[in-house]
């Protein structure tokens, strides 16, 4: 991998767990992010999927006022979503540039109506969605959500057990992209490359839960041209933010 | 830093399109400066442990850079022995991982014990699989009861590593194989409750990149000295694997 490439993490975030295991704080983020000279880290705090997500939103666009490496990205729950919940001005007034969804953690399922009706109201909004779908079925229910939306998706938790759902979902859908991070089998990554190309992956870690030295090490070795390195590990992130992030 | 990779697999698998032969193993030993590896059969750690077995065994004849491990079913225990007399004895053989015969299911020792009575004979480790709570304690009880056996806990108990760690803590016969979660605490921690000698490298392969583990370990606030010991030495003295590099 040519030195000093620019690397923008698309998975990370911050913030209690209920695992003794898990350092999830703000301070362990910023250091990883510095130690690995990552240009910026989208995140979010876990509040907002763990326990609530307007406190969870507030706790986000907080920590990362005052810090430019640090994207905030806003979470929202379907369960607790109602139209008057007017979340367009929320995301607009603290300059969230990704919105990110949990079925998996919240138990919902993808074709959800309060889930659609929120896909509606950030249809023009500019900014990417990425939402779990670690289970079978679920990128391809996502896949009846996504079709004819301006609103790109990126995949996240897609193991090798669900590679070839990934692919044929994004094969018929060019707004779903796909985040590394849970893509660990040897070789995944330059497979959903030779399937699909270097457009539409999406370098993530899930630091700090997940090491990102691992992950960063991973695309290092990974057969793959540089150009397309560079694509995964930054252009591609970069050209689905909004312009001001 | 060269390194030994306890924990590889080799054959078709459901790493669909990531190809998983021998060759394509030696390729990714050569990209990560592995200068060894233990190696079992996809296909007895599936669903065949006889076929898988012999199969590895033919891997290993031909290639000086692989240790064979041979997989015993708790389910089907005179079979498991008959295997293990015809492979273990053999010097480029590094030991048995022993599976409960259904997928998921962790090995008990009330399951094992005649296998494992017919096991101590060859000297060699006995590689156990543990992905929760009650994974470990079986495995920390089987160890327990086996003292003059060496184990080696796959993954260090998976998502529960911390229980895992705990374990080995207290059982000095009991390894812990790196692979699994990801964690970046995992290897401090697992090095601050056991110490640097019983920590071994362990990748997965194919289900998971070397390159993550190896990040893991080379990130850990260890000092080098502790890392060579994680990545080669302590596989070298475990199961005799030539000389270390220079």
């Amino acid at each position: 991998m040519k030195a000093q490439m620019e690397v923008v993490d698309a998975n990370t975030f911050f913030g209690p767990s209920p695992s003794p295991a898990t350092d999830l704080s703000l301070e362990l983020l910023v250091k990883a992010i510095q130690n690995h000279a990552i240009s910026r880290a989208c995140t979010l705090s876990t509040v907002g999927f763990l326990h609530n997500w307007v406190e969870g939103n507030a706790a986000t666009a907080a920590a990362c006022e005052g810090k430019p490496e640090l994207i905030p990205v806003a979470t929202i729950d379907p369960r607790g979503f109602f139209p008057s919940s007017r979340i367009m001005e929320a995301l607009a007034s603290n300059r969230f540039k990704m919105v990110r969804f949990f079925p998996d953690q919240q138990d919902w399922p993808i074709n959800y109506a309060p889930f659609t009706a929120i896909l509606d109201q950030l249809e023009h909004a500019g900014l990417p969605v990425m939402i779990s779908a670690a289970r079978p079925g679920q990128a391809t229910a996502l896949l009846e959500s996504a079709k004819g939306r301006e609103i790109r998706f990126i995949l996240t938790g897609t193991t090798y057990e669900g590679i070839a759902e990934a692919v044929e979902v994004m094969r018929k859908a060019d707004n779903i992209f796909i985040e590394t991070h849970s893509l660990i089998a040897c070789g995944a990554i330059e497979l959903i490359v030779k399937e699909v190309g270097p457009d539409r992956v999406i370098f993530g870690s899930g630091c700090p839960a997940a090491s990102l030295a691992g992950a960063l090490r991973q695309m290092q070795f990974a057969d793959l041209a540089d150009p397309d390195k560079q694509k995964i590990l930054s252009d591609n992130i970069k050209r689905l933010l909004p312009s001001q992030a | 830093m060269p390194i030994i990779d306890i924990r590889a697999q080799i054959g078709t698998s459901r790493t669909w399109g990531a190809p998983s032969g021998p060759a394509d193993l030696l390729k990714v030993m050569t990209k990560h400066n592995m200068a060894g590896c233990v190696v079992s059969s996809t296909l007895a750690n599936s669903c065949d442990f006889q076929t898988g077995n012999r199969r590895i065994q033919q891997e290993v004849d031909k290639q000086p850079r692989f240790l064979g491990c041979a997989v015993a079913n708790a389910a089907q225990t005179d079979a498991s022995i008959a295997d293990m007399h015809k492979y273990v004895g053999a010097k480029n053989f590094a030991g048995v991982i022993l599976t409960s015969g259904v997928p998921g299911k962790h090995v008990r020792f009330d399951e094992c014990s005649d296998i494992l009575n017919a096991f101590r004979r060859f000297g060699k480790v006995i590689f156990l699989e543990a992905q929760n709570r009650d994974g470990v304690a079986a495995a920390k009880e089987i160890a327990e009861r086996f003292p003059t056996i060496k184990f080696a806990m796959l993954s260090m108990g998976g998502a529960d590593w911390l229980n895992g760690v705990a374990a080995a803590a207290k059982t000095v016969n009991l390894y812990l194989e790196a692979s699994g979660d990801l964690n970046p605490n995992k290897i401090k921690h697992a090095y601050e409750a056991v110490g640097p000698n019983r920590l071994l490298f362990g990748s997965n392969w194919p289900y998971s990149d070397p390159a993550l583990t190896i990040g893991l370990i080379e990130d850990a606030d260890i000092s080098d000295g502790d890392k060579k010991r994680i990545f080669e030495l302590n596989a070298i003295k475990l199961f005799g694997y030539g000389k270390p590099a220079e």
